[in-house]
């Protein structure tokens, strides 16, 4: 017997708790989770005037909505899981010389394994999450597909690429179909008391926004082990001045290179190996091929001789290209204009039209 | 949905005579003990005449009751003003007391070595493999500036009962005062402050049918202990500020309706704490017990599921509104395995499977089936995700 219980994650945020309200108003059986997933104590950042992520308060947000909304809801710790699969990570791609798209690693990981196993222990059938971004099951084809939420300024597909089918097959994502304003009106409407609540884009384990203190000090020997080093130009020409250690870099950075060049500089490619990074004018750093592995596909994979579109970070728009597969597990992409600041360790998303097909890692 | 409460051991419903004395003492007699007036005889009446009745649970003189605001408080009163005539004149002072003490006592300690650090030193016993504090592991750290042993009556988590007796007996003889924490045991096991030598105890009413934000703390009157409030004249000047009257007849009432009702109450949760036992392991294999039923308090299960987590236990029954504990997982979702559990041979993995049932006066046998049942449900349920 299927039942129609659904495990909706809640933030305490405006889009979560939305979403948790759809559900019970379409006649779900609602229960609410927060996840637990850090804490102040162990991470550090300043966080005297902000309710942010995985604080006292944002657990009695969400509590106080579920009860608003007439739902249970849980505290439900990941705290393990979370500083194994995302915290670790992001510490080591830095210590790498790349830069970490930890939120893309906790939705795969926490949110569409960790959170699914929970909503199994709770007999669930469905979970949700204040998402913008669709599922659509294509009967033809017996596929389930993500594809963008209608608000495309809001749209967050791009961090859902790594799902699987099983995964896409017991997901709700009710918001994917309003605009941020009209969620908004929404919990207004309710007198939800997050409507106002302003929006937290930061990375949620470094509420101070300062990735760099974060490291500091989050890493043993962190002192010991990054000095300051080389910079070069883009002769490969060692330049007089010192970067203040690689992972402080993440290429298309412009600030903390030090002025007094004749024209703007950026930073090109960090070199974790050497400690050294090389800058180089706007126009040096647009390219036309990533290469991109770590790869999956939603519905299948996808075929060389059509076009897509991909975006190679959160914040920009895709453009069309074409792929190129190298091997199963590495794909190029061709991108029909250059793009900017291609970077290592964020993800690549590929596109048809609204409907996502997959996505990877940046490896050059 | 009908929901079903197994969660006596966190606290209780209030039971509705005491419910109706509460009201009474807050719109009719609602007056200030220290006034002159009618008010505040009828309030002062009411004061000693509840001192009388909670005195009378445990055996001990009215002048040795002193209201609290709860157990923390009695707990935290106990450690604080003994340590303190110590380490205000500079002088060191040891205490002995268990690892699975309440936090009111645990974190006290821990604080004070802290703040102390070469005034007051503490010795944290680890129960045996019955999950008991043994007299002769006492024995064993007493110094000479011993001069504090506390150790719990009844367990919380698994329901065990320590011989408070014996060591009481050793204290006295050692010329060292000895605190229990009774929390559990209040008005359900006898207490004889007397004859098990103890010379503070700690009581809360929400365990006992009782309003919350009440307690109390037995001091005997040969102990000299440091007040706790300072301020006016009430209890006798060492827990000032007007007192909580309603609190106060709720939990004397309370407590006088638990000593009543004893012989009758105790054995039907017993009863019943046994029927759910024996329901439950009919229907599941893999399960360990916890709870010792011959010898620990009669309202407590202590269950291990095997291979699965309690966690998930917990929140399947709390959807088929069944309340239960798990012992170890606060509202913040933090899990550590519980120490009790771990010390009785249990592994961390066993411990994180485990499920504290405590039943109360007020469940009945039909709930009992139902929560067997249930229980039988979603451990199967959950288990044959597992595989």
């Amino acid at each position: 017997m299927k039942n129609k219980r659904v495990l909706v994650g809640m933030s305490g945020g405006v889009d979560s708790s939305v979403a948790a309200y759809l559900l019970k108003d379409q006649g779900y059986e609602v229960i609410g989770a927060t996840m637990n997933l850090w804490s102040y104590e162990e991470y550090g950042g300043n966080n005297e005037n902000e309710k942010c992520c995985c604080s006292i308060e944002i657990f009695n947000d969400a509590r106080a909505i579920a009860a608003e909304i007439g739902i249970p809801h849980y505290v439900i710790n990941f705290r393990e899981e979370f500083k194994r699969v995302v915290i670790d990570n992001f510490i080591a791609e830095y210590m790498n010389g790349r830069t970490p798209n930890p939120c893309v690693i906790c939705n795969t990981v926490i949110k569409w394994v960790e959170l699914l196993k929970k909503a199994d222990e709770m007999n669930c059938t469905y979970i949700a999450t204040g998402h913008y971004a669709t599922i659509r099951y294509n009967e033809p084809a017996s596929l389930y597909e993500l594809y963008r939420g209608k608000d495309t300024k809001k749209d967050q597909s791009y961090f859902l690429y790594g799902m699987t089918q099983k995964a896409l097959s017991r997901t709700l994502f009710p918001i994917g179909y309003f605009t941020k304003e009209e969620v908004r009106a929404i919990a207004k409407k309710l007198g939800l008391k997050t409507a106002e609540k302003k929006e937290s884009m930061e990375i949620c384990f470094i509420p101070d926004n300062d990735y760099r203190r974060f490291l500091k000090e989050n890493i043993e020997d962190f002192g010991r082990l990054i000095k300051p080093g080389k910079m070069l130009d883009s002769n490969g020409m060692y330049l007089k001045r010192e970067h203040e250690g690689f992972p402080f870099y993440t290429i298309g950075q412009r600030k903390g290179l030090g002025g007094g060049f004749p024209e703007p500089m950026y930073v090109k490619s960090v070199d974790a190996k050497s400690n050294t990074i090389s800058i180089g004018k706007e126009s040096e750093l647009y390219g036309m091929e990533v290469l991109v592995s770590e790869l999956n596909w939603l519905s299948g994979k996808p075929d060389e001789k059509e076009k897509y579109s991909a975006k190679i970070r959160f914040n920009s728009k895709d453009k069309q290209c074409n792929l190129k597969f190298i091997n199963d597990n590495i794909v190029k992409i061709i991108f029909d204009e250059p793009v900017f600041a291609v970077t290592p360790g964020q993800s690549c998303v590929i596109y048809k039209d609204d409907m996502v097909i997959g996505g990877g890692v940046i490896t050059e | 949905m009908k929901r079903i409460y197994l969660d006596n051991s966190a606290t209780t419903r209030v039971d509705d005579r005491v419910a109706k004395t509460v009201v009474e003492y807050m719109i009719e007699k609602f007056g200030n003990p220290s006034s002159a007036h009618s008010f505040g005889q009828e309030a002062k009446y009411a004061l000693d005449d509840s001192r009388e009745k909670i005195a009378k649970v445990i055996n001990a003189g009215v002048n040795e009751i002193y209201f609290t605001s709860g157990g923390t408080e009695s707990d935290n009163w106990a450690i604080k003003g003994i340590a303190d005539k110590y380490t205000a004149h500079n002088k060191k002072v040891h205490v002995i007391t268990s690892s699975y003490e309440h936090s009111a006592i645990y974190a006290i300690c821990k604080t004070y070595s802290k703040v102390f650090p070469n005034l007051f030193t503490v010795t944290f016993l680890s129960p045996d493999k019955t999950g008991l504090i043994s007299f002769e592991q006492i024995k064993n750290e007493i110094n000479k500036n011993t001069k504090l042993v506390s150790i719990m009556h009844v367990n919380n988590e698994i329901g065990v009962k320590n011989d408070i007796s014996s060591i009481g007996k050793l204290c006295r003889d050692n010329n060292i005062i000895f605190h229990t924490d009774a929390v559990q045991s209040f008005t359900k096991i006898p207490i004889d402050v007397k004859a098990m030598n103890i010379d503070l105890l700690s009581a809360s009413s929400h365990k006992i049918y009782g309003p919350k934000g009440v307690g109390m703390l037995y001091i005997r009157k040969k102990i000299e202990i440091l007040p706790n409030q300072y301020g006016g004249h009430q209890e006798s000047g060492m827990r000032t500020g007007t007192e909580n009257i309603q609190g106060i007849v709720g939990f004397a009432k309370a407590a006088e309706i638990a000593l009543n009702e004893m012989n009758d109450d105790i054995p039907r949760i017993t009863k019943l704490r046994n029927k759910l036992y024996k329901l439950i392991s009919k229907g599941l294999d893999n399960i360990i017990l916890n709870s010792d039923l011959e010898n620990g308090y009669g309202g407590i299960l202590n269950l291990t599921f095997k291979g699965i987590e309690g966690e998930a236990v917990l929140l399947s029954l709390d959807l088929e509104g069944i309340a239960v504990s798990t012992g170890s997982a606060c509202s913040t979702g933090q899990i550590n395995p519980s120490r009790v559990l771990l010390s009785i041979g249990r592994t961390a993995e066993e411990a994180q499977s485990s499920i504290r049932f405590s039943v109360g006066r007020f469940n009945t046998d039909e709930e009992i089936e139902i929560a067997a049942k249930s229980v039988i449900e979603a451990v199967t349920r959950l288990r044959s995700m597992m595989n």
